[in-house]
C-alpha cells in the first residue's frame, strides 16, 4: 500500500511539473501580453513597454518560468498582475464555490443516475428502459447553457422560487447557500447523469448474468436486495471512473455555468486570467487543477481497492 | 475666460449642478433613510490605487464614485459642481490655478482632508508611473500653498484643466486617503471621503460598502449598505434584475435594452453622452488608406444608419462629431452614405482597393466586420476580415500593425485632450498615423484657449477636419442606459455613463 501511495505521489509531482511547464510556454506563445490589458486603450506604446519591463515580461520565458518555480518552492505563488491579489488568496476564496458546485452537481447526477440505471438494467428492454434511454440521449444533446437559461426562466423568473444568479457563502446560512447552488448544480447534473446512468445500466446487465446473482435468486432473496446489495457494487467500477473524470473536468471546466450564474469559481478565474494573459493566476489555477485531477484519480483508485477485494488481495500479494 | 468668470461659473455650476445631480432623477418624494440595494456590475474590479490598478473601468468608476470624492463634479452639460474644492482661481494667464479646499472633511480612516492629501495624490498622478497621465500632459506639478489651498502649475494655459479635475471617468480626480496609500492598503481596501465606506471585497463575487456616518455633504448617504455584485453575462444580469436579485444594472446591448424596456416593473434611465462607442481607425500610414480619396470613399460607403439598426436596434444615436450633448456642431461636414460619391472617389484613385480589418472575436466584433465587408463590397472594395482577441487587437494597433480596426472615443467632459492624442502628428497616442499641419494647428489652439465659446468653435472646426480627411469612421455616439427596480430612487442622469449612487434611496427605507 505504501508503495502504491508513493508511486501515486511521484506521479503527481511529475504531472504537476509537466503541466505547469507546458502551460507557461503555451500562454507565453499567445500573441500580446498582459501589459496591453493593464494599460487599457489610453496608453502610449512607450508606457506599455515600461509596464512590460516592470512586470518582467521582457525576459525570456524560461527565465520567467524559473523565477516562478523558485518562488513556488518557497511557498509563494505570486500576485495577480492585474489586481495585485495574492494568487493563493484568489484561488482559496473561489475554492469553496468550485467544490460545492462539483459535489452538489454530482450528487444530483448520482441521485438521478443510480435508481434509473439500476431499474433500467433490471427491466432491460422494457418500455420504461426505452423511454428513459431516449430521454437521456435528448438531455445529453442539450448544451448546459441552454438548460441553465431554461431553469432560470422557469424557477427564478416565473415561479420565483430560486435566485437567478449569485452566491451566498455558508456563513450566511445553509439554506441561503444551498438555494444559490440548486439551479447551477441541476444545469450540470441534468446533462451528466446520462452517461452515468447508461454506464451503470450496461455494467449491471452484465453483472445480473453472473453466477452469484443466480445463486442469490435461488436463495429466494428479494429483487431489491439482489440489485442493491449484490449487483450494484460490482457494477460501479466504470461509474466511479466516469464520475472521477467528470469531477476532474468540473474543477476548472464549469466556466459557462459559473459565468451564467455569476458563481465566483475557479473556472471563471482561470478564463479571465487567460484572456488577460495574467500568467500568475493562470499558473496558480493550472497547478491547482492538475493537483485536483491527480488527487481525484488517486481517490478513485482507492475506491477500487475498497470496492473490489481482489485488488486488495493482489496488492497485498504484490 | 477670466478667473472671476470661471470662479462664478464654478459656484453657479455648483448651485445648478447640485440641483441637477441631486434632484434630476428623483421625484417629489422625500428621500427615506435606511435599507440596502444590490448593483449588478459587468466586471470584477482591479483595485483602487491608481499606480497599481492603472485603469478605472466603468464598473470600478461606479464603485469609487461612492467611496472617494473629487475636487469638482461635472454634470452632463459640462457644468462644474464644487465637491472637495470651494473655489478655483486662474493665475498668470492660465499657467497656474489656485484651488481652495473644504476645511470640514475627514477621510474614513480619520485622516484629515487638506492640501497635503491633494498634493500627495496629484504628485503620484503626474508621475510617469501613472498610465492615465497621457491626457494630463500640460500639468507640470502641484504645490501646497497653505493648509487648505493648493496651486497647480501648467506648461501653458490649458482649456480642459477644470474638466480634468472633475471627470468621473479615470483615477486622477478621485482623492484617496494619504495614509491608506502610504500603508499600501488603498488598492484592496479603498479609503476616501465619500458617502460610503469600504466594508468587504470578495474577489469575483461582490464588493460591499456601508454608509459613512461622518459624511461632509448634506444629502446622503440614505442607504445603510450597497452591495456591488459581479455578473458578467448581460442576459442573466437582466434576469437577476427582473427577479429582484439586483436593483440596478447598466447595459449597452440593443437586444437587452429592448427587452428591459418591455418590462413594466423596471424604470429606465438614459442619458446622451459624448464620444463614440465604436469608431473605425483608418491607418493613414498604410496604403491604400494613406490616400485621402480612398478614406473619403470609405466614409461614403459606410452607412451609420444601417449600423445603428443592426448593432444597437436603434438604441444608439448617429453622430457627425464626437462632442455629443456637450457641443452642437451641426453636420460638421459629415460624409453621409452615398455609393455614387464613393465610386467616383475610387475611380479618381484609379487602382483596386483591398485591405484588412482586424476585429474582436466577440459576436459584436464579427457583426461589425461582416457589415463593413458587405458595405465596402458594394463600391468595389475588398475588405479582408481578421478576427483577433481584444489584447491582440490592442497590440496590433499600438504597434502600427493594422490597416483598419475598431476602437472607441471615451465619454469625458472635455474631448480636447483625447482628440489631441488621436490626431496630433507629434502625439505618442496618434494611433491613426494621421498627419496634417492644419489639424495640428487647430489642436494646439484649442489647448491654449480657455474661453468656452471660442474653444467650442475651434472644436467644431476640428470635427469638420476629421470628417473631411476621414482618419476615422463613426459607428454611433453614446447613449447610456441603466434600468432599476422601482423601489430605487434618487438616481441622477447617467452623465459620462456613470451610475451615481451617492444620493440613492429606497422607497421601503424608514
Amino acid at each position: 500500500m505504501a508503495k502504491f501511495v508513493t508511486l501515486k505521489l511521484l506521479r503527481l509531482i511529475g504531472v504537476v511539473f509537466a503541466v505547469s511547464a507546458l502551460t507557461f510556454v503555451m500562454v507565453a506563445m499567445l500573441p500580446a501580453d498582459i501589459a496591453y490589458d493593464i494599460a487599457g486603450q489610453d496608453a502610449t506604446p512607450a508606457q506599455i513597454e515600461a509596464i512590460r519591463a516592470e512586470l518582467g515580461l521582457d525576459q525570456n520565458v524560461l527565465v520567467r518560468y524559473g523565477h516562478w518555480l523558485m518562488s513556488l518552492a518557497q511557498g509563494d505563488m505570486g500576485r495577480s498582475f492585474r489586481s495585485d491579489e495574492p494568487v493563493l488568496d484568489a484561488i482559496w476564496s473561489r475554492l469553496p464555490v468550485t467544490i460545492e458546485l462539483l459535489v452538489l452537481s454530482q450528487v444530483f447526477a448520482l441521485l438521478l443516475a443510480i435508481p434509473a440505471g439500476v431499474y433500467c438494467a433490471y427491466r432491460a428492454g422494457s418500455r420504461f428502459d426505452r423511454v428513459l434511454g431516449s430521454t437521456g440521449f435528448g438531455m445529453i444533446s442539450v448544451p448546459t447553457f441552454v438548460l441553465a437559461i431554461v431553469l432560470i426562466y422557469l424557477f427564478a423568473l416565473r415561479l420565483e422560487w430560486l435566485p437567478a444568479t449569485g452566491y451566498e457563502p455558508f456563513s450566511e446560512g445553509v439554506w441561503a447557500n444551498l438555494r444559490t447552488f440548486v439551479l447551477p448544480s441541476l444545469s450540470i447534473a441534468l446533462v451528466e447523469w446520462v452517461p452515468l446512468m447508461r454506464t451503470l445500466r450496461s455494467d449491471m446487465i452484465a453483472t445480473l448474468k453472473e453466477d452469484f446473482i443466480s445463486m442469490a435468486k435461488a436463495k429466494g432473496l428479494p429483487a431489491w436486495r439482489i440489485l442493491t446489495r449484490h449487483a450494484l457494487r460490482p457494477s460501479s467500477f466504470t461509474l466511479i471512473t466516469i464520475l472521477g473524470l467528470q469531477i476532474g473536468g468540473l474543477i476548472g471546466g464549469a466556466l459557462i455555468i459559473e459565468t451564467i450564474f455569476a458563481l465566483p469559481g475557479i473556472g471563471r478565474l482561470l478564463i479571465n486570467a487567460i484572456y488577460a494573459r495574467d500568467y500568475m493566476i493562470v499558473q496558480g489555477c493550472i497547478l491547482f487543477i492538475a493537483v485536483g485531477y491527480v488527487v481525484i484519480n488517486f481517490v478513485v483508485d482507492m475506491l477500487y481497492v475498497a470496492l473490489d477485494p481482489r485488488i486488495r488481495t493482489a496488492g497485498a500479494g504484490g | 475666460m477670466t478667473a472671476r468668470q470661471f470662479f462664478s461659473g464654478v459656484l453657479g455650476g455648483a448651485v445648478l449642478g447640485t440641483f441637477l445631480l441631486v434632484c434630476a432623477g428623483a421625484n417629489a418624494e422625500e428621500p427615506k433613510r435606511g435599507g440596502s440595494i444590490t448593483v449588478g456590475l459587468e466586471t470584477d474590479l482591479r483595485g483602487f490605487d491608481p499606480i497599481k490598478a492603472r485603469v478605472l473601468g466603468n464598473s470600478a468608476a461606479t464603485v469609487i464614485n461612492v467611496i472617494q470624492d473629487r475636487l469638482f463634479d461635472v454634470d452632463e452639460e459640462g457644468n462644474l459642481v464644487a465637491m472637495l474644492a470651494t473655489g478655483a482661481e486662474q493665475e498668470e494667464g492660465g499657467t497656474s490655478w489656485l484651488i481652495t479646499l473644504r476645511t470640514d472633511v475627514t477621510f474614513h480612516d480619520g485622516t484629515p482632508f487638506n492640501a497635503d492629501a491633494v498634493v500627495a495624490h496629484w504628485t503620484r498622478i503626474l508621475s510617469p508611473s501613472y498610465v492615465g497621465g497621457i491626457f494630463l500632459q500640460p500639468m507640470e506639478g502641484i504645490e501646497k500653498v497653505d493648509e487648505f489651498t493648493v496651486r497647480f502649475h501648467l506648461d501653458h494655459a490649458w482649456g480642459p484643466f477644470a474638466g480634468s479635475l472633475a471627470t468621473p471617468i479615470g483615477f486622477a480626480p478621485y482623492i484617496p486617503s494619504p495614509r491608506a496609500v502610504s500603508d499600501d492598503t488603498q488598492n484592496r481596501h479603498p479609503v476616501g471621503t465619500g458617502p460610503y465606506m469600504f466594508k468587504e471585497w470578495r474577489s469575483g463575487d461582490r464588493f460591499v460598502v456601508v454608509a459613512n456616518p461622518n459624511y461632509w455633504g448634506d444629502d446622503g448617504p440614505h442607504l445603510d449598505e450597497i452591495t456591488f455584485r459581479f455578473l458578467p453575462d448581460q442576459q442573466t444580469r437582466l434576469a437577476s434584475l427582473q427577479s429582484g436579485d439586483i436593483d440596478v444594472m447598466w447595459m449597452d446591448r440593443g437586444t437587452t435594452i429592448r427587452s428591459a424596456q418591455k418590462d413594466d416593473s423596471l424604470d429606465e434611465h438614459d442619458t446622451l453622452g459624448n464620444g463614440s462607442l465604436i469608431i473605425f481607425l483608418l491607418n493613414g500610414s498604410k496604403p491604400p488608406l494613406d490616400d485621402l480619396r480612398v478614406r473619403q470613399a470609405l466614409s461614403h460607403a459606410w452607412d451609420q444608419t444601417l449600423a445603428m439598426k443592426v448593432f444597437y436596434r436603434n438604441t444608439q444615436t448617429e453622430i457627425t462629431h464626437p462632442y455629443g450633448s456637450l457641443l452642437d456642431c451641426g453636420e460638421a461636414g459629415y460624409r453621409a452614405h452615398d455609393i455614387e460619391k464613393a465610386k467616383q472617389l475610387l475611380a479618381d484613385y484609379g487602382q483596386p482597393v483591398a485591405f484588412e480589418m482586424i476585429h474582436t472575436t466577440t459576436p459584436r466584433g464579427r457583426e461589425v466586420g461582416q457589415l463593413m465587408q458587405q458595405l465596402f463590397k458594394r463600391v468595389g472594395v475588398t475588405l479582408n476580415l481578421k478576427p483577433v482577441d481584444q489584447l491582440q487587437l490592442r497590440q496590433r494597433v499600438f504597434t502600427n500593425n493594422y490597416e483598419m480596426s475598431g476602437w472607441r472615443i471615451g465619454d469625458i467632459p472635455d474631448q480636447g485632450p483625447q482628440l489631441f492624442g488621436l490626431f496630433h502628428s507629434k502625439s505618442g497616442y496618434n494611433i491613426t498615423k494621421y498627419r496634417a499641419a492644419e489639424m495640428d494647428a487647430l489642436l494646439e489652439q484649442q489647448r491654449l484657449l480657455t474661453d468656452a465659446e471660442a474653444r467650442g468653435e475651434l472644436l467644431c472646426r476640428i470635427a469638420e477636419t476629421i470628417n473631411r480627411d476621414a482618419p476615422i469612421l463613426y459607428a454611433g455616439g453614446r447613449r447610456h442606459y441603466a434600468f432599476t427596480r422601482q423601489r430605487l430612487k434618487g438616481l441622477p442622469a447617467l452623465a459620462y455613463g456613470l451610475i451615481r449612487l451617492g444620493h440613492a434611496w429606497v422607497t421601503d427605507g424608514k
